[in-house]
């Protein structure tokens, strides 16, 4: 049993407080009497804990925030009453199509908006769940327009119906489907895809570059979200047996409710939007029977600001404070068998050839036709004064931006063009200059998302992670969380995520910024150990010691041009250099 | 029928103005802090509102109340500002968005508290009154509403390039940090900035409000118009907002020849999504 839990990243604790919910919501479920109104509503509260916990597998967990979540909703409804009523399929096998129609939904959203700004999603979802309602409300022979749609009502037939005496029946089926998103939820928060979708909230640009594809990883999620509310959508006309555009496309009526009552609860918490529906829908009801007519709108201003009030407040909702009473699961831990480098070419052999690497912004070009190759097992270090390019040139070559002209090849496969993510795949990861790290994430995890693009499972991308972290020399429990770290620690850490995405041309840009000499020293060890496990390295440096100690050659950069390549002592004796970058006070260096 | 076209064009230029004045407030505030104000189209309401009061207690015309409308939208815009936004700036989007949408609710609802549901209007002498150019009709409420829409943008042109504020607003909207380290105060220039989105809006509700009726939810009537029109326009591009404005209202107005009523709004969708396809920074290729 502990083993099982474990496995699930599920603490003792955490499970008997499931198992008490489950419990108290079944005994509910019996108790209340099947025909009266309480059980109704607590039918609804838990239908939309099922919706909501739906919109929080995007707005939560992947930090897009919907505003048009109704759209699925609405298609699921609509999907499958016009299905039953015009070719008498079940809402059983309704509620799939209905499914299957919310993730085509999903991505036809997803699709255009994952690689632009978060906003763009935001107004795409209003957008679309706007176009669909007025469309429902025009072809009223198809939708009955604003008249709506009644289910119709087959006594006989019950269970293929999907129609049963009193709410007891639907109660159960909604909670059933509670526990299915619930249980995605448990996947999205403790399995890869939760650390990946931490890991792109944190930052997108350093997640793409230690190898997630963040495109991927997003659309995943808007597909399940998509997909689940679609099916809530079919509950709900089941349920209610009536659906009308204004209702199940509505914004207030459905897309808001479900932010609210996730906000509510607790954003980002696999229970939050459980804990925000069981409050806000049977609050809702009582406003509605008790604010009628012109007081209804006493009842939305309030609504507003209550919201107001709670983003100022308490922006994490009311689950909050109990997160991090419970104790967590002790993570499981592959035996450590994982060797870090991939490289295979043999010392000496070209392994990473660029050839005319130019980029262009506006009239200014920060890198003009450079080229040069690195070997395999060679340090090569990249020089230039402040705006000479080399930064640029790595974000080049790590595919976090693409060149105006030239290419960059490892080992035959041509790089120019692929998404980051793809780069760091085929071996070639840059690590961040003033670093930029998964703040919120622990020292442990921050790592384990880079080992993912070469594990297949947690444990073992934790056991290549420890693997990376003892290289560097950081203690994986120094700290809570990496926000927590000093500048040297962030700096080991920044290479050791690097490093575990087991590349085979590591890129460090300015990963000795504002160390002591000591600490300098140690840094060139570890470099030096990790060229022997067969790793080529570039490094950006502006400790000229350091970078003369270190290398095996030199590439000289000024205003994005290269200016001279060789051994470090020649390149430093070299008049372009001296004049450009290196100046009197080190011409005494090498 | 080219006639009916071209009848379409005028008025569509002449209600794209208004667009352009409203969306322009959104593109400066989500230029300065990269918030979307969901709660921006709820500043025209309150703009009618507010030149509605005026014009039944005093009969002032709405136009010649722009600049009360504006001040008393900027004052409680900036006010809102400092209360309400400044302290979710560095929140996470999820805050910043939800906390415009609450302030919405509370703006639509406190409008309907104040001045029941029902339909407002003025009686102006112009209200139906028309020049005729060759077969061209053009409604002197329409053109007055986009003369007054003119003037506003251009005075805003004129605060954005030729007032050490307006510089340090520019400036800011390009980099932040930079901004801050040539000793520009950001919060006051953000509260400005709200201010100015938000009044901008209230003086879109003022000029229309000769030919439109206000009540609460009138302000969802323009949000998605709007929302396509930045978006259109490049997100926090003011020059974007003006031409996406112009161009939005032409095939708004135009597609009314072609189409039901109920399915002109589709056309705007069909630009939004046309935009997010295959021009995400927007007609004048600002920063995406």
């Amino acid at each position: 049993m502990s083993g099982f839990l474990r496995g699930l990243a599920v603490s003792r604790a955490e499970a008997l407080c499931i198992l008490a919910t489950v419990l108290a919501m079944v005994a509910l479920g019996l108790l209340m009497e099947g025909d009266g109104y309480n059980l109704r509503i607590l039918t609804l509260a838990v239908l939309f804990a099922g919706a909501a916990t739906a919109w929080n597998l995007v707005g939560g967990f992947a930090n897009l925030i919907s505003m048009g979540h109704a759209a699925f909703f609405g298609l699921g409804a609509y999907a499958s009453t016009l299905l039953f009523i015009h070719y008498g399929l079940s809402p059983w096998g309704g509620m799939l199509v209905a499914g299957f129609i919310g993730v085509l939904a999903s991505l036809v959203i997803g699709i255009p908006t994952m690689h632009l700004r978060g906003h763009y999603y935001t107004l795409a979802t209003l957008a679309a769940v706007e176009l669909l309602r007025i469309l429902a409300l025009y072809f009223t022979g198809l939708t009955g327009g604003p008249v709506g749609l009644s289910v119709p009502y087959l006594p006989n037939a019950s269970f293929w119906a999907f129609q049963f005496e009193g709410s007891r029946p639907y109660y159960f089926i909604a909670l059933g489907m509670l526990a299915v998103v619930l249980a995605v939820s448990y996947g999205f928060d403790r399995g890869p895809l939760g650390y990946r979708l931490r890991a792109l909230k944190n930052s997108p640009e350093a997640a793409e570059a230690s190898g997630v594809d963040t495109t991927r990883a997003k659309l995943i999620a808007n597909a399940w979200s998509g997909g689940l509310m679609a099916a809530f959508g079919t509950l709900y006309a089941q349920f209610q047996f009536f659906i009308d555009p204004d209702t199940v496309f509505g914004f207030w009526t459905i897309s808001i409710k479900l932010a609210m009552m996730t906000i509510l609860g607790g954003i980002g918490l696999i229970w939050g939007p459980f804990v925000g529906a069981l409050i806000l829908v049977p609050l809702d009801e009582w406003a509605n029977a008790t604010f009628t007519g012109n007081s209804a709108a006493l009842s939305r201003f309030i609504y507003g600001a209550l919201l107001i009030a709670l983003i100022l407040i308490r922006p994490n909702g009311l689950l909050s404070i109990v997160k991090g009473r419970l104790p967590t699961a002790r993570p499981q831990v592959a035996p450590a068998t994982a060797v870090l480098t991939t490289a295979d070419a043999a010392p000496g052999d070209p392994l990473l050839v660029v050839e005319g690497l130019t980029r262009q912004f506006g009239g200014l070009i920060a890198v003009n036709e450079v080229s040069f190759t690195l070997n395999g097992a060679e340090i090569l270090g990249l020089i230039g004064p402040n705006g000479a390019g080399k930064s640029t040139t790595f974000t080049l070559l790590a595919g976090l931006d693409q060149p105006t002209r030239g290419s960059v090849i490892l080992e035959g496969t041509r790089l120019t063009g692929l998404p980051a993510h793809a780069v760091a795949r085929l071996g070639v990861v840059k690590t961040f200059q003033n670093t930029a790290l998964f703040e919120d994430m622990s020292i442990l995890d921050n790592v384990v998302v880079a080992g993912l693009l070469r594990c297949p499972t947690l444990a073992q991308a934790r056991a290549l992670g420890l693997e990376a972290l003892e290289l560097v020399g950081l203690d994986p429990d120094l700290a809570p969380t990496a926000g927590e770290l000093n500048t040297v620690d962030r700096l080991r850490l920044e290479i050791a995520r690097a490093v575990t995405t087991r590349p085979k041309v590591l890129l460090l840009d300015e990963a000795m910024a504002g160390l002591t000499p000591q600490e300098t020293d140690l840094a060139l060890e570890m470099i030096r150990r990790l060229r022997a496990s067969g790793m080529a390295i570039i490094v950006v440096e502006h400790n000229m010691r350091a970078v003369m100690a270190v290398a095996d050659r030199i590439v000289a950069m000024d205003h994005g041009v290269k200016i001279a390549e060789g051994r470090p002592q020649e390149v430093a004796r070299h008049p372009k250099v001296i004049e450009s970058y290196l100046g009197g006070e080190h011409r005494d260096v090498a | 029928m080219t006639e009916q076209i071209l009848q379409a064009i005028v008025n569509g230029i002449l209600i794209g103005g208004v667009y352009a004045v409203l969306a322009v407030g959104l593109a400066l505030v989500f230029g300065v802090m990269e918030i979307v104000n969901f709660a921006q189209s709820e500043f025209v309401m309150l703009g009618m509102y507010i030149a509605y009061a005026v014009f039944a207690a005093v009969g002032l015309d709405p136009i010649a109340a722009v600049p009360i409308v504006f001040l008393a939208v900027f004052a409680f815009g900036a006010a809102v500002q400092r209360l309400l936004i400044q302290p979710v700036l560095r929140a996470p989007m999820v805050s910043q968005i939800f906390l415009t949408v609450g302030l919405s609710f509370v703006l639509v609802a406190g409008a309907q508290l104040l001045f029941g549901a029902t339909f407002l209007s003025v009686v102006t002498p112009y209200q139906t009154a028309a020049l005729t150019f060759g077969g061209l009709q053009v409604s002197v409420p329409y053109l007055l509403a986009f003369l007054a829409s003119a003037v506003m943008a251009a005075l805003l042109w004129a605060f954005l390039e030729r007032t050490d504020m307006g510089r340090a607003m520019r400036a800011t909207s390009q980099n932040r940090t930079a901004a801050q380290l040539m000793g520009i105060n950001p919060t006051r220039i953000y509260m400005i900035a709200f201010g100015l989105g938000t009044g901008l809006a209230g003086v879109a509700g003022a000029v229309i409000l000769p030919y439109a009726y206000v009540f609460p939810t009138v302000g969802h009537n323009y949000s998605l118009v709007m929302f396509t029109v930045v978006t259109l326009g490049g997100l926090g591009s003011v020059s974007g907002a003006v031409v996406g404005g112009l161009v939005v209202g032409v095939i708004h107005a135009v597609s009314a020849v072609f189409l039901p009523t109920q399915l002109q709004n589709v056309v705007v969708f069909a630009i939004f999504l046309a935009t997010l396809l295959f021009r995400p920074s927007g007609l004048l290729g600002a920063k995406a």
